[in-house]
């Protein structure tokens, strides 16, 4: 029956148009609709009523003087005004709420596009769901290694034996990689070698080149545009060959855009494999290995698959023996997260707990500047009490006062809403820079959407609650919202102790990370990437740098502490028998101990090289935890690597920090090299520039190097931190929000309670109460909620933070103080914002108060 | 004032109004139109045009005759007031002249 029909347009439509017409309206319309329904198909019927249901809108927007679109409007102009005469007249109140408001937007609107950005790793690869990274668990007696790298073959194995996978490929980090580009001698410092299925992996954009057959040759160089840039200028690089810097020629085959920061490595170059049947050994173990499952494949039952195979695979060849290995299935999208295997590509700086903390503060903040705004906008309510009792006295009901308010809310939030939008804009570069994020901030539809519900989301939430209670408020006089404003300024409070706690203590770690003894010695140590004419006179140039006053030690390097070392895996014999240790190996001179103070244990440097008798190594005490020996068992033993190396122990040294404080200190071994790629320069003085002007003088004498680059190793070294660092002041720049906002809600309130109580503070006084007293009276009730929230917030930092320093491998052990200190901040501040307000009532005069009464 | 002068469709809904004369509303006045002369208007275009006549004042309205196939509802009637037929007597006028000016040699095309 025709009367039932009755959509939400035609109840708009209702609601909207003049009663007078409507009555005619809708019968017309469900005349036709009965005619329609006789004639064609229910669902044809239905189209055409919503389609005349649209058309009637315009008698709406036609009669201006009779709509009650129009009606509405006018009694929102009304509004509009009372809400701006009220919020000009309670100046502070204003302030408070809107800079709350506004504060809170803005910060929201940042964490949001730092979490989007996390979010986003890899989600950019098309296939990015079904992609899966293998990696290796090894177990030995009773340690389980970790490895990210794979045998060379692996992945091509589970390939062709499981009909699952789509895809596979490879990738090996090069970490320098030196191309000359005419006289200069350009550093490639993330370069990937792969095979030809990258692009069925890892689709890039190609600006040019084909990406089926742009890596199958050797010798086959695809770069990114940047790169191009730096090694060819301006000039179109596509099939253009460079030199590196041993010699060997490569050809650009193809170009790829720039790949977004946000996935966990960061090629700058691939070049493609020497030689093709070297995909198919097993021996190689430093590949990462990427596969793709066919649509709609269970991981979990795929792994199941995979076990078996790999248990045939590595039984097959023989690394069984000694040990158990199993093949592991990373989701691409988690490796940023979650991954800390050893030998990573690059190091994974992802933090799951970091980002749920960020997730935390954004709703912390949210809640702050709703919470605040509750409590001013209900303690000022009462001031408005006549307003209310005139609307309702001239016939407006409780939903009509409510709707007011509603509407009131909806106008700051808006205000705020699109100042923060401003804002946003403004500081959107600084806000990038700082957090080397790259957000790009686009007006579109989902923005747009995102927009308005936040803007109604926000309203609802701040503005209910008030509304509700206003409404109430004329009809008992006695409201009952004291209990309720106090627990929102406890749960403010209680948060701003757990924040403040936090970032003290993440300072601390912070700085007990810089403080740290690394094992050597850091400071005032430069060093220079070398170039082919550089090292060709390496010893004259050590020799005549060593003549400089300043200069006190010169050294030769391959890798750089800060660097990521690369690894090898070395025999050797223990009671046990024959063992095996994958572990880190470097490539330095005999000045490199001296240069970096790294303190001997037992055994001897190395000796200057003269000629072809072997040389000899040097471990670390980490090395000798894994086989046993003492420092002075330790030498003359002899390591094996291969078939090709063999050596004998010369020396141990005291443990040194090669990378950063989060991962633990690994065995490592320190082999010889005549050659090098970095030069070391120990220093001992205080006119830097001066030596550095003598230094350069030597250099260009003796290398004709048009330009040489001297750096800090510290400054290297110190760049592993800058993460954490940034972590840290970004969450300290939260939490100053979240107490800035806690505080300026906690002053807005003590401003009402104190003009509430001017009355009675002045009664009193008379009375004879000193002003100890009314300090007392005043601050009493706030004293003891933030008393309340340290008690509260204490055990809850202290389990939070514990859980925290968890994620380092050398962190401060929680004191007392750390705890103690902040909440007798917090106090401090609760006390000197309280005051203000306070004080004002304590030094006025009463007769002034109680003269009109 | 200048919502005075009909317009052309103005004219045409008047029109069909005084024709129907006590059963103008807006179904029976599209469907009259409809049928008279082939053009399909939408029924929010009958009610937006009759409110403008009516707000001119060349026609009333009542509400009467409620159907079960229109929900229970009432027509809302409309009857051509002295000032519509006044108008519409002017604008025929108008036509009628212009028509007895129009010279015999003007319609003879080709000849």
């Amino acid at each position: 029956m025709g009367s039932k029909l009755n959509t939400w347009l035609d109840r708009l439509l209702e609601r909207f148009c003049d009663p007078h017409l409507f009555e005619g309206i809708k019968g017309d319309l469900l005349e036709l609709y009965a005619y329609d329904l006789e004639t064609g198909s229910t669902q044809k019927a239905k189209w055409r009523h919503l389609l005349r249901v649209i058309g009637f809108f315009r008698i709406v927007f036609l009669n201006k003087s009779r709509s009650m679109l129009w009606q509405k409007v006018a009694l929102l102009r009304s509004y509009f005004t009372t809400t701006w005469r009220v919020g000009l007249r309670n100046k502070t109140s204003t302030t408070v709420n809107l800079s709350g408001l506004i504060l809170g937007i803005t910060a929201c609107i940042f964490l949001a596009l730092y979490i989007h950005h996390e979010w986003s790793y890899e989600r950019h690869f098309t296939n990015h769901e079904r992609t899966y990274r293998l990696v290796i668990d090894m177990e030995y007696g009773n340690e389980l290694v970790e490895l990210a790298i794979t045998p060379t073959g692996l992945a091509h194995k589970v390939h062709s034996e499981l009909s699952q996978v789509t895809s596979h490929t490879i990738l090996r980090r090069y970490s320098h990689f030196h191309f000359h580009k005419g006289e200069e001698l350009v550093s490639i410092k993330r370069m990937y070698r792969t095979d030809q299925n990258l692009h069925e992996i890892f689709d890039y954009q190609w600006v040019a080149g084909d990406p089926l057959q742009a890596l199958k040759n050797p010798h086959s160089l695809v770069v990114t545009t940047t790169t191009a840039q730096r090694l060819f200028g301006d000039s179109y690089a596509l099939g253009q060959t460079i030199t590196a810097d041993d010699g060997s020629i490569y050809t650009v085959t193809g170009i790829i855009t720039d790949p977004p920061a946000t996935s966990h490595f960061h090629p700058e170059a691939f070049v493609s494999m020497t030689d093709p049947t070297e995909q198919l050994s097993m021996d190689a173990w430093r590949w990462a290995a990427y596969i793709q499952l066919k649509e709609g494949v269970q991981a979990a039952a795929f792994q199941q698959e995979l076990d078996q195979l790999a248990n045939e695979i590595f039984t097959a060849t023989g690394h069984n023996g000694r040990g158990k290995i199993w093949v592991k299935m990373q989701p691409l999208t988690d490796i940023h997260f979650t991954s800390r295997r050893k030998f990573e590509l690059e190091p994974n700086d992802g933090n799951l707990l970091y980002l749920k903390g960020f997730c935390i503060l954004f709703l912390l903040i949210l809640l702050m500047s709703i919470v605040n705004f509750i409590n001013l906008s209900t303690a000022q309510a009462s001031q408005r009490l006549k307003e209310i009792q005139v609307r309702k006295t001239f016939g407006a009901f409780q939903g009509n006062i409510r709707g007011q308010f509603l509407f009131e809310t909806a106008c700051y939030v808006l205000f705020a809403l699109l100042i923060s939008i401003l804002l946003v804009g403004l500081l959107q570069p600084a806000f990038e820079h700082f957090a080397e994020v790259s957000s790009p901030l686009s007006i579109d539809w989902p923005t747009g959407g995102l927009v308005i519900g936040g803007f109604l989301v926000l309203t609802y939430a701040t503005g209910l609650y008030p509304a509700k209670y206003v409404a109430k408020l004329a009809a008992s006089r006695n409201p009952k919202t004291k209990g309720f404003r106090s627990s929102l300024v406890l749960i403010q409070l209680t948060l701003c102790t757990l924040v403040i706690s936090a970032t003290t203590v993440i300072y601390l770690q912070i700085n007990f990370m810089n403080q740290q003894d690394l094992g050597f010695n850091k400071e005032q140590v430069m060093y220079v990437n070398l170039d082919q004419s550089d090292r060709e006179h390496f010893h004259e140039l050590s020799n005549a740098l060593q003549q400089l006053p300043a200069v006190t030690h010169v050294a030769a390097t391959y890798q750089l502490p800060g660097d990521i070392p690369p690894v090898n895996n070395f025999q050797f014999h223990t009671a046990d028998g024959e063992q095996k240790l994958v572990c880190p190996h470097i490539y330095v001179d005999h000045g490199f101990l001296d240069a970096l103070q790294i303190e001997l244990l037992a055994g001897s440097n190395f000796k200057p090289y003269r000629g072809e008798e072997s040389i000899g190594l040097i471990v670390n005490e980490q090395f000798l935890r894994s086989t046993g020996w003492s420092p002075q068992e330790a030498i003359g033993k002899t390591l094996k690597s291969g078939t090709r190396f063999e050596d004998k122990i010369i020396g141990v040294i005291r443990n040194f920090h090669f990378n950063s404080l989060h991962t633990a200190i690994e065995p490592l071994v320190i082999r010889h090299a005549s050659g090098s790629q970095y030069m070391l320069v120990r220093l001992a003085t205080q006119d830097l520039s001066a030596t550095i002007n003598q230094m350069t003088d030597t250099w260009q004498e003796i290398a004709q190097t048009p330009e040489v680059n001297f750096a800090f190793l510290d400054q290297n070294f110190q760049q592993q931190y800058n993460k954490d660092e940034k972590r840290a002041d970004f969450f300290a720049g939260t939490s100053l929000l979240i107490i800035f906002i806690s505080l300026s809600g906690l002053f807005g309130l003590s401003t009402y309670a104190a003009q509430r109580r001017l009355k009675e503070m002045s009664i009193r006084k008379v009375h004879g109460a000193n002003q100890w007293h009314i300090i007392q009276l005043m601050t009493g009730p706030f004293f003891r909620l933030s008393l309340l929230a340290a008690v509260l917030a204490t055990p809850a930092a202290y389990w939070l933070l514990t859980r925290w320093l968890q994620n380092f491998a050398y962190a401060i052990t929680l004191q007392w103080w750390m705890l103690l200190v902040p909440v007798s901040l917090l106090m401090l501040l609760v006390v000197s914002v309280l005051s203000v307000k306070c004080f004002q009532v304590v030094w006025i005069n009463p007769a002034k108060i109680l003269r009109n009464e | 004032m200048k919502g005075t002068q009909l317009g052309e469709l103005e004219e045409l809904i008047l029109l069909t109004v005084a024709s129907l004369y006590d059963d103008a509303y807006g179904v029976a006045i599209m469907k009259e139109i409809a049928e008279r002369t082939n053009r399909k208007i939408t029924i929010s275009t009958v009610h937006a045009a009759l409110k403008r006549l009516e707000e001119k004042g060349f026609c009333t309205s009542r509400y009467d005759g409620a159907t079960p196939e229109r929900g229970g509802r009432r027509k809302h009637l409309f009857r051509v007031t002295a000032a519509g037929q006044q108008a519409l007597e002017n604008s025929r006028a108008i036509r009628n002249s212009l028509w007895d000016r129009i010279p015999k040699i003007a319609f003879e095309h080709g000849k």
